[in-house]
């Protein structure tokens, strides 16, 4: 499987400021999340990497062009998606679209099927006949990818794609992107919305201070722990808390109508279902633990911080 | 609302980079043409097309009528009236080539002012417009390069200038032959035209380079047009305050190409040869002094809108370079 | 006591509807507000913040009339939506003014603003130039105006957007403890886990319209005519799924994944005693059991979905 990405000891400096310090990162096709507090270096990754700015040392490839040389190859097999707005005023959505794929270097005939063969796919009916500053910001979200699309690029860089969408936006948005990791497409998606990351990406890149602090696989960060585990129940607290120490059945903490509780051993959990059942306070739900992927992120920029 | 279906993939061919600057010139006019006083300007520019040919056809008229003795008593009292000699300008037949190019020049003066306007309307917004929108990691990201992008937005601008000026010169000459007969042989014709295409695009490039360096400048479009309309009137009042303050030979030189204008008509002037056209039309002296523009030496304008030229491109094409590699983070 | 009452409160621009009759009370605590874009979240905020006549109706904030109230307004925080500010004074020189323009005077005022930027934490960048702070920066600057005058209730328009995960999480944690000191918090945000994660005291909106207020679980149990659905992942879904299919009140049941049973049910309660039953009767294998719809996401769903289909 050949990477999408690689970079190798990639340094930016802006003047005295050290944006990236040495960054060595590789990538495998699919759709990676990319981590990171305000100032990590994220998006400073995403412009040298799109061979928008010159790195200061350091080598890097993308679909196997360099960095440094083989810039515009990159930029004919990628599309970016910014998140500002980045409209051209006075065009219409489909405008747009085809004025992207023929800077692209579409034809006129090409740009303009595939435009209307985009728009279609992100949901943009006839208000792509709309002068594009109408929009709503859902739909100016949709139209960036759009344009991003319209030359069918290999891997896509999302700059905060759910950015202070609506959550029916998000959603859409959100379905799209999965649709397009099916597809094939890989997809590097830098986000602070925890969450949306955790649902579309399979793995995730968490950056800090310019350096790679972590990199994982989501699946791995979400595997449910086999002994604790999140009890709802009604009734009560304290009945229901004996009836589970007499199953030897360790409670960590209690809040109203909610348990943490630490099973004896895994797959002992009837003995939960049996100790509320003792206790007359029926169970309302039973969840494992599983780490999210905010508690792998704060741990990882602790870490840090405290080197 | 919701896109239905699947993902599909493309399995066309991305074409070279001669594609796409057209597109940007294409988007580029189409945004600037929607301004309803462009297109009244452009219009108006027709005007040249309607004088020059009405003066060409005039001139012909005056010449077939020269050669009839029964008008000299006319021409006699259109002497003693007006102090025009209209024998000698109806003699001026062998002369048509250096009247076609008087009037010409005479219409430069003002198609240079329809462009100013035009360039003041078009230009700003090229650059300027783009970086307050933001719209330039949309560019950037695209397999263009810095010096396609220029050319595309200069290809914009230089378009309209060549409509209010190359267009109509280009068209009177051709409607002006059609309609006196021309100027007698081809090779005539064609080296007019060809001096022609030389002057007006040379205002295209030096226009044009202009404008955009101070569109790339800043993100708001009003202040651009307030610089660029700067640039183009100061230096013509600092230009008349020199012509008085100084002694006339000391303005024959740098100091006599501070304004743009003069500059254009000066090199215009030599471009298309017109001191030897009036010594050949053997006109008086005071004639030729006010028709001719002030008597600069051609070498300094020449000099002075090279320079301009080359360092208002330089310095655009680093800012647009510098504007590609901080795209990402506008 | 309640915090905020609208009484048959409309308003409109020209013919755009922004709040249509609307007559709810807010009461005291953390307030979520919730709905699609347009749905007149803002509008409801500028009401009550003083900055809107009401076109019909009344709203009153504190028990107070709001509109050129200067004694109210002096107690309420605002921090509005969007990039509201001159971006070359630095941050402290904006909470100052603002603090000032509250009310407080000189000294009051530059330590209010000071408190105000600690909690916030921007300690480090308040010397700094608006112009050159980063969006999640602006953000915090922009709820340290609303604090300083350490207001009774805030009125926070997506406090949160654009704020990387680290200053989310402070600033949540923040906001806790402003509750818990007894502060009343309004607060809208599209990001529905947090909103969910700081309070389960709900006002959802859309198309102008109030579709559901109160606490999130009263506001599920009385959705009628939306089944609920519970979701069971066990060893042997199908099993569960044949006895599960006797019971009356269950109105659906669907096997998502080789180990997942989504049960639709109009009678929650009763299904997981019944799950309860059946799992230690027949000793199954069973690791989560999960109502699959009644968190904040699901309900403003269905509430605004059906809301737009009239």
């Amino acid at each position: 499987m050949t990477e999408i990405l690689h970079c190798r000891d990639l340094v930016k400096q802006y003047g005295s400021i050290t944006a990236l310090k040495g960054i060595t990162l590789s990538i495998e096709p699919g759709v990676v999340g990319l981590l990171g507090p305000n100032g990590a270096g994220k998006s400073t990754l995403i412009s040298v990497l799109l061979g928008q700015v010159p790195a200061t040392s350091g080598r890097a490839r993308v679909l196997g062009f360099s960095i440094r040389r083989q810039r515009r190859q990159i930029r004919r097999r990628i599309g970016f998606v910014p998140e500002n707005d980045c409209l051209i005023p006075g065009l219409s959505g489909a405008g747009y679209v085809h004025y992207a794929g023929r800077l692209a270097g579409m034809s006129h005939a090409d740009a303009m099927q595939r435009a209307h063969e985009v728009l279609d796919y992100v949901g943009l009916g006839e208000a792509r006949y709309r002068p594009a500053e109408q929009y709503s910001s859902g739909m100016k979200q949709r139209l960036k990818l759009a344009q991003a699309l319209v030359h069918d690029p290999d891997v896509l860089f999302l700059d905060e794609p759910t950015n202070g969408m609506d959550p029916e936006g998000r959603q859409l948005m959100l379905s799209l992107i999965t649709d397009l990791g099916r597809a094939g497409i890989s997809l590097l998606i830098s986000s602070h919305l925890l969450p949306d990351v955790e649902r579309v990406c399979q793995r995730v890149v968490i950056m800090g201070n310019g350096e790679v602090l972590a990199t994982g696989d989501i699946e791995q960060l979400r595997r449910p722990h086999p002994t604790l585990y999140t009890v709802n129940f009604e009734g009560s607290g304290e009945a229901l808390r004996q009836s589970l120490a007499k199953r030897r059945v360790a409670v960590q903490s209690q809040a109203e109508r909610v348990v943490t509780v630490e099973l004896p051993a895994p797959e002992t959990q009837t003995l939960i279902l049996e100790a509320a059942r003792e206790a007359g306070a029926p169970i309302r739900g039973l969840h494992p633990r599983r780490s999210s992927l905010e508690e792998a992120f704060m741990a990882a920029i602790q870490g840090q911080q405290n080197r | 609302m919701n896109g239905s279906h699947r993902y599909e993939r493309w399995s066309g061919r991305l074409g070279g980079r001669r594609w796409v600057w057209p597109a940007i010139v294409r988007v580029g006019v189409r945004l600037a043409s929607k301004r309803a006083s462009t297109r009244l300007i452009l219009l108006a520019s027709t005007g040249f097309v309607v004088a020059s040919c009405a003066i060409f056809y005039i001139l012909s008229i005056l010449e077939a009528l020269g050669n009839r003795p029964e008008f000299n008593e006319l021409y006699g009292v259109v002497q003693v009236l007006l102090g025009v000699d209209l024998r000698g300008l109806a003699r001026m037949g062998e002369h048509r080539e250096a009247l076609w190019r008087m009037v010409f020049m005479i219409m430069l003066k003002g198609q240079l002012a329809c462009a100013m306007v035009v360039i003041a309307q078009v230009g700003p917004g090229l650059i300027a417009n783009d970086l307050r929108s933001r719209a330039l990691p949309i560019y950037f990201s695209k397999p263009i390069t810095p010096l396609t992008y220029l050319l595309g937005k200069w290809a914009v601008v230089a378009a309209f200038i060549g409509t209010v000026t190359l267009l109509p010169n280009l068209a009177s000459l051709m409607l002006g032959t059609l309609m006196t007969g021309g100027l007698g042989s081809w090779g005539q014709t064609l080296g007019l035209a060809w001096d022609l295409v030389v002057l007006d695009v040379g205002i295209m490039i030096v226009g044009g380079a202009v404008i955009l360096t101070l569109s790339a400048a800043n993100a708001d479009r009003r202040y651009v047009t307030v610089g660029w309309l700067a640039l183009c009137l100061l230096p013509m009042v600092a230009q008349g305050v020199l012509d008085d303050a100084l002694p006339s030979k000391s303005t024959q030189g740098f100091l006599g190409s501070v304004s743009p204008y003069r500059d254009v008509t000066v090199l215009a002037d030599w471009l298309f040869d017109m001191e030897a056209a009036y010594e050949g039309m053997a006109l008086p002296s005071g004639a030729a002094k006010s028709v001719l523009s002030h008597s600069v030496d051609p070498v300094y304008p020449a000099v002075v809108l090279a320079a301009v030229t080359l360092f208002a491109a330089m310095l655009c094409y680093r800012r647009v370079m510098r504007m590609s590699r901080a795209a990402a983070t506008l | 006591m309640a915090v905020i009452e609208l009484d048959g409160l409309s308003k409109w621009y020209g013919e755009v509807i922004g709040l249509n009759n609307v007559t709810v009370s807010v009461g005291g605590g953390i307030t979520g507000l919730v709905g699609p874009n347009g749905a007149g979240k803002s509008t409801l905020m500028k009401l009550a913040t003083g900055q809107l006549h009401p076109s019909a109706g009344t709203i009153r904030v504190l028990g107070r009339r709001v509109w050129d109230n200067p004694s109210v307004l002096s107690q309420i925080g605002y921090c509005p939506e969007g990039d509201v500010f001159w971006p070359e004074i630095t941050g402290r020189r904006f909470v100052q003014f603002l603090a000032r323009l509250s009310g407080l005077a000189g000294a009051a005022a530059r330590s209010a603003a000071r408190e105000a930027i600690e909690q916030t934490g921007m300690t480090e960048h308040m010397d700094r130039p608006i112009r050159g702070y980063s969006k999640g920066m602006r953000q915090r600057i922009k709820i340290a105006q609303a604090l300083a005058p350490r207001p009774r209730l805030l009125i926070l328009d997506e406090p949160l957007a654009g704020t990387d995960p680290v200053a989310r999480h402070e600033l949540t944690e923040l906001f806790r403890r402003l509750a818990a000191d007894g502060v009343d918090i309004l607060i809208s945000s599209h990001i529905l886990h947090e909103v969910e994660a700081l309070t389960q005291q709900m006002l959802m909106i859309a198309h102008g319209r109030i579709v559901a207020e109160g606490e999130l679980r009263t506001v599920r149990r009385h959705m009628q005519g939306r089944p609920h659905a519970i979701r069971v992942v066990a060893d042997d879904p199908r099993r569960l799924a044949a006895e599960l299919s006797q019971i009356e009140s269950v109105t659906g049941l669907r096997i998502t994944e080789p180990d997942t049973l989504i049960i639709e049910t109009t009678l929650p309660e009763q299904i997981y005693d019944c799950l309860g039953e059946l799992i230690l009767h027949d000793q199954m294998k069973v690791r989560e059991i999960a109502a699959a719809d009644a968190g904040l996401e699901a309900v403003y769903d269905y509430l605004t979905r059906g809301s737009a289909l009239g």
